[in-house]
């Protein structure tokens, strides 16, 4: 469509590029021109870390079927997955917010090691 | 034994503000005179596939400038420096402007120039190339391949950066128009081409427009699903006959 419409959402993440892994703060969701695949129209996601200046991304185009099915895969997957690490309800994990609270928490656990810093705008990890 | 060549490079360029940014150029080698054109990328960005462009126009005898409209987000490869434009809400048309100015100058600076210099993009270049020549003086000609965007219908997709309509800045536009569209396109769309054919009609304006069926964007992109062998072939024929009618060589014109 030859348009600069962009969706952008904020995040909590990790990318590996070819400088290795980096935080992610920040997915750039179009559906354009592609730069390399073959289509006419592709969905685009950069995955960028804003904060330290969004120079470096790790980009993906994928046909309009492709991020379809690929959405659906992602709910399937977080569904599921969900399922089989639910914790008991007597035992809430460390990272896991309790759900009537409406303030976000920092998500990041001990966990999660040399990554860890504070982070306040993403949504629970784990 | 007929020789051809060809020098195809980067070069440094002034361009909006001032400001030093690189462009693909390409021309033939030889004394000239030459015909310039200045060659506007499309959206993705200051790619292989219109640095291509640039040497085919080489070849057939224009020095052909791609001017790089995102240098200032780099240094990066052009597809990364595209992203970060896109991000940043797409490039202001008064910086476009301007840098399609510096490297016309740099076109007409040459000692091989014959002082005749096009403007002509692809897609979001072919808007620009309708824009500069509506508001960049001195251009001889424009070539328009599917520009979108030429008339915007949804008033809130204007904005700072692209604060005016490039339609509605025809009754500036002094030179020859080309315009090649596919009637499949969805921007700009069959009756989007047919409203800007008639509003160049009513302010008397020169200009040829060709369409061609079965035929959607982008149609000379071969990297593309769109692209059609005949529509490109036939589109291309134009373009050079187009060009080499309104560049021609004074001298060699008033000799005729």
């Amino acid at each position: 469509m030859c348009s600069y419409i962009v969706e952008k959402t904020a995040l909590f993440g990790s990318a590996k590029g070819p400088n290795g892994w980096m935080r992610i703060d920040t997915a750039n969701v179009y559906f354009d021109h592609p730069y390399y695949t073959p289509l006419d129209h592709a969905l685009a996601i950069d995955f960028v870390n804003e904060a330290e200046g969004g120079r470096e991304r790790i980009a993906v185009e994928l046909s309009a079927e492709s991020a379809r099915a690929l959405v659906a895969k992602i709910l399937a997957a977080l569904e599921s997955g969900e399922v089989a690490h639910a914790p008991a309800h007597h035992d809430h994990a460390p990272h896991d917010p309790a759900p009537h609270d409406p303030v976000p928490h920092d998500p990041v656990p001990l966990e999660h090691g040399p990554y860890g810093h504070a982070h306040t705008h993403a949504g629970p990890v784990g | 034994m007929i020789y051809e060549g060809m020098l195809a490079e980067t070069v440094a360029i002034r361009g909006h503000n001032g400001d030093v940014g690189e462009a693909y150029y390409a021309r033939p080698v030889g004394p000239g005179p030459f015909p310039g054109v200045v060659l506007i990328h499309h959206l993705p960005g200051w790619d292989e596939w219109c640095k291509e462009q640039t040497r085919k126009l080489a070849h057939h005898g224009f020095a052909a400038i791609d001017p790089h409209l995102y240098f200032r987000e780099g240094p990066g490869s052009p597809d990364d420096v595209g992203a970060r434009v896109r991000a940043a809400g797409g490039v202001a048309d008064a910086q476009v402007m301007g840098d399609v100015a510096g490297a016309a100058a740099f076109l007409r600076a040459q000692p091989y120039s014959n002082g005749k210099v096009a403007v002509m993009g692809f897609c979001s270049g072919g808007r620009h190339a309708y824009l500069a020549a509506c508001t960049v003086p001195g251009f001889d000609a424009v070539v328009d391949c599917w520009g979108g965007n030429v008339i915007v219908d949804d008033p809130n997709a204007l904005n700072d950066k692209r604060p005016v309509a490039p339609i509605d800045l025809t009754d500036k536009l002094k030179i020859p128009v080309l315009g090649l569209f596919g009637n499949d396109d969805g921007n700009p769309t069959a009756d989007q081409v047919n409203r800007t054919e008639a509003v160049l009609k009513k302010l008397g304006k020169s200009y040829e427009f060709y369409r061609y069926d079965g035929v959607g964007h982008a149609f000379f992109n071969y990297e593309r699903p769109g692209f059609k062998p005949e529509p490109m072939l036939e589109g291309w024929k134009r373009v050079f006959t187009f060009l080499n009618k309104h560049l021609a060589t004074p001298l060699a014109t008033a000799a005729e």
